[in-house]
């Protein structure tokens, strides 16, 4: 048995409610493409260097860096140090989808396309692809039932985990230091910003910068203390429990896993943070072996 | 002002208010959705930054109209008034709504529109300074500067000004409780004065008949958000997309929905730090804006006046309506009426004392809330404003736009059992409206890139297709009662 346990940042360029799932820049959600970036695409992308991820500038306080690796491994019990460091990704214009109640509701997102693959200096050692409908693989997801959508959904959430602040480093995972978190953010864009001067930036800035700035939910008038706004909320909220039994083809085998068992997919996401667009992500690959 | 003494009085002055509510929103949506949005339309970027951040602001405001309307109606549901969602067809004249001078016209978001805007939420100080329908924008910025000086909610009252009517006073000279005809006119001079009417309405009543007697209506027929609502905790529960709508149960809790829309709307007794966020504040920093980077006439796309598929009885005056000449656009305009009527009906149902199950009503919000609000009425209300209205008007305007129509009052189907089987029917001719545009539709259209006109045929088209394909799966959810949704807990 080959276990895989990965984790880092991805990027995700998605729309939020309520906008609509295929908004390009966003009007009414909480994330945007700002003066001078891409469209946004709700594509989930794992590694830095693949096409469309767009790392935005966080000053000099720093921000999320994408890049999910490979942290440990083990075949039958013991370390396989040469895996470490491998990159991971889920290709094909993965996306972690809700069509806003269409297709599932209630932020219980089902990933699809489902295609993952490990790579080390420059070779795939790994690539397996997962099929909501095995007897009809091409079937669109629009189509599926379900039962088949069950199968790439989390079974739930954690609110204030502390397991995805201890991930990625924000401290406590209490309101007071999520709050602080997106000010401290908003502070180092404010430096940045003086040191700025291509107007297209600055406009892009100063839009980041307001966002950041709302980190309670001033509108409720009526509810006293103010509940924390979603932007700072989701930095420590954790979708837990995708596990997929990856069924479909697989194009690289190089770790001698067996291609007639599913190999199984376990793996959490969290910490959103909305301004990188960047959110984290946890998990381990089961492989049985031959 | 236009006193109200009686339930009669009081259930009247709320149907006002949630027309009224139901035609802002529509015109600030209208206005939105034909801003611009990308660098093709040409804007640079930053001229399209600005564009984006105006149009997520109008966007919160149509929201928060939402919730007026949504509180308007908890009111009037927790008095014994029936809900309602009828409102007449735009334009209407000047004085349709008396002396309070709001116009009901759908008009693109250009430098003109964000004035009238202003003008609607205008807290009545300012109202004295207008001229020819527009505020004076030095003064508007100072009375919105005017938060920041402002360290305590106490100082901030003090800055508005003493306003006794807000407070509830009982009106001098009062009449016999439930005598007195019903308002048939619109007795007030503005927005803020019907809700001050509206709120010193319920203090009256409040002391003749108590809470108990005051507020008949059940909670179970009324649509809020937050901890003690049964949606909370799913994407259902409102108030976490800017609302904050409350159940009405006594004076205490009507007081401080009133309260919540004049702070919103005109920043009436509002607390510290919030000036900023109130409509008016919001449609005076957004003038200022488009004034100072000459954008007025520029955000937005060469959309027509009040573009209808057909001109209805209740308009006025007929030639501020501009007739849609393309067939494609009509059908699309159809489809947009369809899913904007759908969505009226379904949320009616919400507000009915028919008997419906748990399920039911979730089926109701299921549908209505976000697939229907989010994904048709939204996206097809920004393709039609990228869509040729087959007519061009004063100024050059070639564009089609979203003409909120309603043929007639919304009303709940008179059989009840068939209701269910009755929405059914809406989804599928919905499936079919796509199918005929996109099966049958001008060859225009299936043009890639851009046709001789200059409309984006292949974003239109991709739009288009997307929805369809939405519209067959959430026919087949009504149909099959969900049972596809996925895993939801």
């Amino acid at each position: 048995m080959l276990i895989v346990d990965f984790e880092g940042y991805f990027q995700d360029r998605m729309t939020t409610d309520p906008d609509p799932t295929d908004e390009k820049r966003g009007v009414s959600g909480y994330t945007f493409a700002f003066a001078g970036e891409p469209d946004l695409d709700n594509i989930v992308r794992f590694q830095p260097d693949e096409p469309g991820v767009y790392e935005r500038d966080f000053g000099p306080f720093g921000g999320p860096k994408v890049g999910v690796t490979v942290r440990r491994a083990t075949r039958d019990g013991e370390d396989v140090p040469e895996l470490v460091g491998a990159r991971v990704a889920f290709i094909d214009d993965c996306e972690i989808r809700e069509e806003n109640g269409i297709l599932i509701r209630d932020d219980f997102f089902v990933i699809d396309p489902l295609h993952v693959t490990i790579a080390k200096d420059g070779k795939t050692l790994l690539d397996r692809v997962d099929y909501l409908d095995p007897s009809d693989p091409s079937k669109p997801i629009e189509r599926c039932t379900g039962a088949e959508l069950q199968r790439r959904q989390p079974l739930g959430f954690v609110s204030m985990s502390q397991e995805v602040a201890n991930a990625t480093g924000i401290g406590l995972a209490t309101p007071e230091n999520l709050k602080a978190n997106r000010l401290r953010r908003r502070e180092s864009l404010e430096i940045l910003l003086k040191q700025t001067k291509d107007p297209t930036q600055r406009a892009a800035l100063e839009s980041r910068m307001f966002q950041l700035a709302i980190v309670d939910q001033w509108w409720n008038l009526s509810v006293t203390p103010r509940p924390i706004d979603r932007r700072a909320a989701q930095l420590a909220l954790q979708a837990y429990g995708w596990n997929v039994d990856m069924n479909g083809k697989v194009s690289a085998n190089k770790l001698g896993g067996d291609e007639s068992k599913p190999w199984i997919l376990d793996f959490w996401m969290g910490g959103w943070d909305g301004d990188a667009l960047c959110g984290y992500v946890k998990g381990t690959w089961t492989i049985p072996t031959r | 002002m236009q006193e109200i003494t009686t339930r009669a009085d009081l259930i009247n002055a709320l149907r006002v208010a949630s027309e009224l509510e139901h035609g802002l929103m529509a015109q600030y949506l209208f206005a939105v959705y034909s801003m611009k949005r990308y660098t093709y339309e040409g804007l640079d970027p930053v001229q399209l930054e600005f564009v984006r951040r105006w149009s997520s602001s109008i966007t919160l405001i149509a929201r928060q109209e939402m919730e007026h309307l949504g509180l308007a109606l908890n009111l009037l549901a927790a008095i014994g008034g029936t809900p309602s969602f009828t409102r007449p067809n735009m334009p209407q004249r000047r004085d349709y709504y008396g002396k309070a001078g709001i116009k009901l016209t759908l008009t693109r978001g250009d430098l003109a529109s964000i004035k009238r805007f202003q003008h609607f939420e205008s807290p009545d100080e300012l109202l004295r300074y207008a001229e020819d329908g527009v505020i004076d924008q030095k003064k508007a910025v100072a009375w919105c500067r005017r938060d920041g000086a402002a360290d305590s909610r106490a100082a901030v009252t003090k800055i508005v000004g003493a306003r006794a009517a807000l407070r509830g006073k009982k009106l001098p000279g009062k009449k016999k409780l439930l005598t007195g005809a019903p308002v048939l006119t619109f007795g007030w001079n503005s927005v803020q004065e019907l809700y001050l009417a509206i709120r010193s309405g319920f203090e009256y009543l409040h002391d003749e008949l108590g809470d108990k007697k005051l507020f008949v209506g059940p909670p179970s027929l009324q649509i809020f958000g937050g901890p003690k609502s049964p949606q909370h905790g799913s994407m259902n529960d409102l108030n976490q997309y800017g609302l904050d709508i409350i159940a009405i149960t006594n004076i205490a809790s009507a007081r401080q929905a009133i309260t919540m829309i004049l702070e919103q709307g005109e920043g009436m007794e509002v607390k510290p730090g919030y000036l900023p966020w109130t409509h008016f504040c919001l449609f005076t920093q957004i003038r200022g804006e488009m004034e100072k980077n000459a954008l007025g006439g520029l955000a937005a796309r060469p959309v027509v006046p009040n573009p209808m598929t057909m001109l209805y009885p209740d308009v006025c005056p007929d030639d501020e309506v501009t007739l849609l000449r393309d067939p494609t656009t009509i059908r699309v305009s159809q489809l947009f009426n369809g899913s904007y009527e759908l969505m009226l009906l379904l949320l009616l149902y919400l507000y009915s004392d028919n008997v419906k199950s748990q399920d039911q009503v979730n089926d109701l919000m299921d549908a209505a809330f976000f697939p229907l609000m989010t994904m048709f009425v939204r996206p097809l209300a920004e393709v039609l404003t990228e869509m040729p209205a087959g007519v061009t008007t004063e100024g050059g305007m070639t564009n089609a736009g979203p003409g909120f129509e309603l043929n007639g009052d919304v009303l709940l189907f008179p059989s009840i059992p068939a209701a269910w089987d009755l929405f059914q029917e809406r989804f599928d001719v919905l499936v079919r409206g796509f199918d005929e545009v996109l099966d049958n539709g001008d060859p225009w259209m299936k043009q890639p890139g851009q046709s001789e006109t200059g409309f984006k045929t292949s974003r239109i088209w991709r739009r288009m297709e997307w929805m369809r394909s939405n519209m067959r799966r959430l026919a087949e959810d009504w149909r099959e009662k969900w049972k596809n949704i996925g895993r939801t807990s």
